[in-house]
């Protein structure tokens, strides 16, 4: 037994488990919640766990993203098939590595673009119109979030399907 | 259904189980817990007992899921008679096999502790005709049991890291 083997196939197993069930939890947990709680509160937690939980994800998108490319490199010849697009391994391997692309770009957009537009303040000063205006763009950018979220729920079920598939050779 | 895809949709469900079970510890841990001490105490309980309360059903969920699609797996492998037979011990693969078996049997124990003792102390509610004391007692009770809770959850945390370690060693042969 190889132990850089297995710490990279734990690690691997670690990021993914914490990003695909973080993902689920949120979705399951959190939201159903928000219902027995008043919106100005709801507002205040979703900001420190919003916070939070992206910069999680993104270390977890992070592990899996070197865990996995180290554990290619260092797996012993023969232990998978060739990686090219010839074969299915290498073709659903692709899929994969472009769907933790995916990934990676949407946590970046929520924890970086998304997330901190949500929670800014209003300018002091603002007349009624402008309110309104205001009011009416964080809906939009709500939506928008849960749009992001539910979106990057399913990419992440798929790719960890592709993912499952890769130890019998793949599925593409 | 081929066995590969059969064993493709065995790893595929075991590693969901296992991934939700982790994932929703770590989030219920460290994202949901700190979330709470920034809202009054009132609304932080509610919360609390609102997501604990969907963590247990999602729990036993996946520790359900991850029983059957690694039985599953197994099968798929042809490697169920390993359960029954002395490789069960006499071998690395089958040693740690043994070890994640026996882990999720205490997260199975350390749940039904927390579901059946623990959560009903928590969510009772005092009558309004109680006593002083009888009030501070009821207080004293509901405070250690989520002192339980908590050590209890993160146990299972520990565990369920140390499940996951055994399992990706699996395919290397095992490290018993």
């Amino acid at each position: 037994m190889d132990v850089l083997e297995v710490a990279l196939a734990f690690a691997h197993a670690l990021g993914w488990a914490t990003y695909i069930g973080g993902a689920i939890a949120m979705e399951v947990l959190w939201r159903p919640a928000q219902a027995h709680i008043p919106a100005s509160q709801v507002n205040v937690v979703c900001q420190r766990m919003g916070r939070r939980y992206r910069w999680i994800a993104l270390a977890a998108l992070g592990v899996i993203g070197a865990s996995g490319a180290v554990g290619l490199l260092v797996a012993q010849p023969g232990t998978h098939p060739p990686v090219a697009l010839t074969s299915s391994y290498g073709r659903t391997l692709l899929a994969v590595v472009a769907g933790w692309g995916v990934l990676v770009a949407l946590v970046a957009t929520m924890a970086v673009v998304a997330h901190p537009a949500l929670h800014a303040r209003s300018a002091a000063g603002l007349d009624r119109e402008q309110r309104d205006a205001a009011r009416l763009a964080r809906r939009r950018g709500i939506r928008r979030m849960d749009l992001m979220l539910r979106c990057e729920l399913v990419v992440a079920l798929v790719v960890a399907l592709l993912g499952a598939s890769l130890a019998s050779g793949g599925i593409l | 259904m081929t066995t590969t895809t059969m064993q493709i949709l065995a790893a595929y469900l075991h590693v969901l189980g296992v991934a939700t079970y982790l994932g929703g510890a770590i989030v219920m841990e460290f994202v949901v817990g700190p979330a709470q001490k920034a809202i009054p105490p009132a609304q932080a309980q509610v919360m609390g007992l609102k997501t604990a309360d969907r963590f247990l059903a999602f729990a036993w969920g996946a520790l359900g899921l991850i029983l059957a699609s690694g039985l599953l797996r197994l099968a798929t492998l042809h490697n169920l008679g390993l359960l029954a037979s002395t490789r069960l011990w006499q071998t690395s693969y089958g040693r740690t096999l043994l070890a994640m078996v026996i882990l999720w049997a205490v997260l199975v124990v350390n749940g039904a502790i927390i579901t059946f003792v623990l959560r009903p102390k928590l969510a009772g509610r005092m009558s309004s005709r109680v006593s002083a004391a009888q009030a501070s007692a009821g207080q004293d009770a509901k405070i250690k049991a989520a002192a339980w809770t908590t050590r209890l959850a993160r146990v299972d945390l520990g565990i369920v890291l140390v499940v996951a370690l055994l399992g990706s060693s699996l395919k290397f042969g095992g490290v018993g």
